[in-house]
């Protein structure tokens, strides 16, 4: 049963994790560093650097969305990424998607319980 | 600063190259990903404060890191998003093309539904190659795949997971039957390509090939449909064995019936023993029968993997007539010849047997589609008193197919008869036979019929009381053929005062006969006769004469419904008439005898039919063991003795043992006669009852039989055989010509019939034994006020006459005696040839029309008076001319 509630929550992981990455983009312009000790601190996602990076890749290359270079004094550059009109509307309708989804799931609660 | 060791960037530079693939093959930039990485992991060490970064250090931070997870490609497709929101479900990425999609649907089910229609049409490749789809269950199997293949094809479709798993098994299931199917057609593919080049068309052949492939590939689009690419798709294997499992059961009972033929052909006994129980246990009787017809093209059915198994051995037509009759029990040919599935075109010649291996020869052979009788008339008259019939048996053949066809028959005689007339029409006008010796005849027939195939009749005799008919050609498209034979026979009398006449009737024929095709019958003479049936009613008849007519089916005519019942004067017991064919002045007279055998010896023919017959030759032979001494013997696989000599008890002991018996197949009744003959001959009077079915296979040589009954001299036993059915014989055909056999008139039920044998022989039933004697005056022929009567009764006298000669080996003269009374007999045949050249060119005799016997036409009465007065002038004037001729 373990196995297949770890299984479970990967693929759950993995279906929400666009959409906390775009929610924190939303509220700001993040870089590679900040946005990784932003999304460990959320529970249950259990991210890492190795999954956060392809997928801002990826999200770059979808044109959701666009980065920037800026030196630090702290230490090395850093990447910003900033959310674009089309990550904008994204982000939209994934939104509406979950909240849709979340009331379906929770309906059946109901009549589960 | 900071410082990396060598060890700790090469461990780094490992973990890049070993992630690159992932990161390739996920969507993202692989060189973006690694150098936020390196960046990242740089700001790890800064915030770490770590001087020195070592390979352990670099171990540490890629464990926390972990490897790069890729995501599903859906999730990065969001920018592209219904506008309903739905999750991306697997069809939509495993969904083929338009154009695919439209291949798979014509490759897969159009094209195999078109050329199974076409081949359930037109039979074209049936006709062409062989016959691929030869019973129902082979259509429904070959409809099965375009059916499994549309399922597959809609489910892709709709993106209907769901259905995945039973898809999968029927898909298996398609694969193996196409799979099959396209290994058939694989010697087709290349002329299809060709008749593609060059007609445009000609993709049938292909069509298995092509269903092969699309229900493969469909296999692979409804795998997508699961939850990734790599889900495997069950039920391949298990499917594919269904598949097969089904071709194998449709096709084996065939190649199981062909391997059987080939053991039972075999030359060792114990193999032959083995093929028979086989086939009598799992034999297909079409396979079985198509064999018998031999394997011309038409005839065989789609064995390409029967051929790989079996090999290409092919058992004899000849043998598989022999084996058929072992296993089934009846001859090949008492049923119709098997459907032979032929193309159109080119290929209408095909739709009949066109192959008849027995023209020409002395077997009746299998039925030929197109020839069939087209007319049948019987007209016989009684002189009841002188206990004689004479019957004209009219028959008109018809030949619907392409190209010319002998008739062939076998006939069954009243008992004792004699073929004493043939004629045959040529261009409207009848021609009569030669007689002669029956190789001169044959000759003739061969010569005439076979080489030049002009329009011969032939009729020889097959046996006791049978012959063989045959004549050639019935003309192609519609033509016909008439020819008539006369029969001259003794009544059966079963007391003084009745007398029974059977008509002749058809044992065994290579033609059909119609629905509606009845035989017309006619009967006349001076004395009451009563019909075996209602089929026949009184007809029109001079005063003092009676008459029967009506229309009887060919069934009836075997039956007791075809027996006429006459009614004689009781004080009437002798009879005489001048012999107008003898030199000299000679008459012929007949006598009473009554018999009473010393020992009865049952022969009891073990074939399956017999089976419902036990209980009554039980009963037979208990109330002969009653008082005689009884063996039973029955003729099985061996020879098997139910009892030792003896009477009373030991015979009812061996009737209940005949009730017990196992009977199967046919079996060869030859070694339990010759072992009867044996016994019967220890012992004076002993007389032999064979009780059997049709024989229609010979198994083995009948010389050692032949010898002892040519051997038998005087006091020899006689054998009464009692056939349960009409057919043909070929054990008595080898009997043909002996005295001591005797055919028991067949009246009704068997029981009965056995019944009034076993009382013919008690003291107290007097027999009328057909003896017939010649005296030399006619004073002496009139002694005890005989009646005087026709020729007919010197026709019968000449046959026992022949059959005396031919036992004490004086062929010539018993020919010459046949030929001159103009007889069928075992050593003489009559032939009608079409004109006198061909007479004069194979040393042949018509004989004069004036010497026939002949049935004056009713209430002619009038002429019959001028008639025989003229006829008695002309046989007057040629006797003394042939006298003159002789000195």
């Amino acid at each position: 049963m373990s196995d297949y509630f770890d299984n479970w929550t990967v693929q759950v992981r993995k279906g929400v994790l666009d959409l906390c990455v775009l929610r924190a983009l939303a509220e700001k312009e993040r870089y590679g560093y900040e946005l990784v000790k932003t999304l460990v601190d959320v529970p249950g996602l259990g991210l890492t650097e190795g999954t956060l990076y392809p997928l801002l890749s990826r999200l770059r290359v979808q044109g959701l969305v666009i980065t920037r270079l800026e030196e630090s004094t702290e230490g090395p550059a850093r990447k910003y990424y900033t959310l674009t009109a089309e990550g904008r509307k994204a982000l939209g309708l994934m939104e509406d998607y979950m909240d849709t989804l979340n009331k379906g799931t929770r309906s059946l609660r109901r009549k589960g319980e | 600063m900071t410082t990396w060791t060598e060890a700790a960037r090469a461990e780094l530079e490992r973990y890049f190259t070993g992630i690159r693939p992932a990161l390739e093959s996920s969507g993202a930039d692989a060189n973006e990903v690694i150098e936020d990485l390196r960046r990242h992991l740089d700001a790890e060490v800064a915030s770490a404060g770590l001087a020195i970064v070592t390979e352990q250090d670099v171990q540490r931070l890629l464990a926390r890191i972990g490897a790069p997870e890729t995501a599903p490609a859906a999730a990065h497709n969001l920018a592209t998003a219904r506008p309903e929101h739905q999750p991306e479900t697997a069809s939509s990425k495993s969904k083929p093309g338009k154009f695919i999609s439209g291949l798979f649907l014509f490759a897969g089910v159009i094209l195999p539904i078109i050329t199974l229609a076409l081949e359930l049409a037109t039979h074209m490749c049936a006709g062409a190659f062989f016959d691929p789809l030869p019973t129902i269950w082979n259509v429904l199997l070959v409809a099965f795949v375009p059916a499994a293949n549309l399922l597959a094809w809609n489910a892709i479709q709709r993106g209907q997971a769901e259905r995945r798993s039973w898809l999968g098994w029927l898909n298996g299931a398609a694969i193996g039957v196409a799979g099959y199917y396209a290994f058939l057609f694989l010697p087709l593919l290349l002329p299809g390509i060709i008749a593609v080049l060059f007609f445009g068309w000609g993709l049938l052949p292909w069509s298995p090939m092509l269903s092969l492939i699309a229900a493969v590939g469909l296999r692979r689009q409804v795998r997508r449909l699961g939850p990734s690419p790599e889900a495997p798709l069950p039920g391949f294997w298990r499917g594919l064995g269904l598949g097969l499992l089904a071709l194998a059961l449709i096709e084996a009972p065939g190649l199981a019936t062909k391997i059987g033929l080939q053991m039972a052909a075999s030359d060792s006994v114990e193999e032959q023993r083995a093929g028979l129980r086989w086939l009598r246990l799992a034999g297909r009787e079409d396979t079985m029968r198509r064999a018998c017809y031999g394997f011309n093209r038409g005839a065989q059915q789609m064995d390409i993997v029967g051929s790989l198994i079996a090999g290409e051995e092919r058992v004899s037509a000849e043998k598989a007539r022999a084996i058929y009759y072992r296993v089934i029990g009846r001859p090949f040919n008492s049923v119709p010849a098997p459907e032979v599935r032929t193309g159109r075109g080119p290929f209408a010649d095909l739709n009949e047997w066109t192959w008849d291996d027995d023209h020409g020869g002395d077997k009746v052979g299998g039925r030929l589609k197109g020839l069939s009788l087209h007319s049948s008339r019987l007209d016989t008259v009684v002189d009841a008193e002188a206990a004689w019939s004479y019957t004209e048996w009219t028959l008109e053949f018809k030949n619907d197919a392409n190209q010319n066809r002998e008739a062939r028959t076998q006939i069954l005689l009243p008992p004792g008869g004699v073929v004493s007339r043939l004629t045959l029409w040529v261009n409207g006008e009848e021609r009569e036979a030669a007689f002669a010796g029956r190789s001169h005849v044959r000759e003739a027939y061969q010569q005439v019929a076979v080489q030049q195939r002009r329009d011969p009749v032939l009729v020889t005799t097959a046996g006791p009381d049978r012959v063989l008919v045959q004549c050639f050609p019935v003309p192609r498209n519609g033509g016909l053929m008439k020819v008539r034979l006369g029969i001259t026979a003794p009544l059966t009398l079963a007391s003084a005062s009745e007398g029974t006449v059977r008509l002749p009737c058809l044992l065994e024929r290579n033609f059909n006969i119609r629905e509606g095709v009845r035989h017309s019958v006619w009967a006349g003479g001076a004395c009451e006769i009563k019909p075996g049936s209602n089929a026949l009613t009184t007809g029109a008849a001079e005063a003092g004469h009676s008459a029967l007519r009506g229309m009887l089916t060919n069934g009836e005519l075997s039956s007791p419904m075809a027996l006429l019942t006459v009614a004689r004067d009781p004080l009437q017991l002798s009879a005489w008439t001048k012999d107008t064919r003898a030199a000299g002045e000679k008459f012929i007279r007949q006598r009473v005898a009554v018999q009473e055998p010393s020992r009865v010896i049952f022969v009891m023919d073990g074939s399956r039919d017999m089976a419902p017959h036990l209980d009554t030759v039980a009963d037979a032979i208990r109330a002969v063991a009653a008082s005689t001494e009884t063996l039973v013997l029955a003729a099985s696989d061996e020879v098997v003795a139910l009892s030792g000599a003896g009477s009373g008890q030991r015979g009812a002991d061996a009737a209940t043992a005949l009730q017990h018996l196992k009977t199967y197949g046919g079996q060869d009744n030859v070694p339990a006669l010759l072992q009867a003959w044996n016994l019967a001959a220890q012992k004076s009077g002993s007389v032999i009852i064979w009780v059997h079915a049709p024989q229609p296979v010979l198994q083995a040589s009948a010389e050692a039989l032949t010898q002892a009954l040519e051997r038998a001299g005087q006091g020899a036993p006689q054998l009464f055989e009692l056939q349960t059915e009409p057919g043909p014989d070929r054990v008595l055909e080898k009997l043909d010509g002996f005295a001591v056999i005797h055919s028991v008139l067949r009246k009704g039920e068997l029981a009965q019939d056995l019944k009034e044998l076993v009382a013919s022989w008690e003291a107290s039933h007097q027999r009328w034994s057909p003896a017939r004697t010649v005296v030399d005056s006619e004073a002496a022929a009139r002694e005890g006020g005989a009646k005087e009567t026709d020729l007919h009764l010197a026709r019968l006298w000449a046959l026992d006459e022949v059959r005396r000669l031919r036992a004490e080996r004086k062929p010539d003269e018993a020919v010459r005696l046949a030929a001159r009374y103009q007889l069928v007999t075992p050593v003489s045949g009559a032939v009608v040839l079409e004109n006198q050249e061909q007479y004069r060119a194979t040393g042949l005799q018509p004989v004069d029309p004036q010497t026939v016997p002949a049935i004056p036409e009713p209430g002619s009465g009038a002429l019959i008076g001028l008639g025989v007065a003229l006829l008695w002038l002309v046989q007057r004037n040629r006797r003394e001319s042939s006298k003159e001729g002789c000195k």
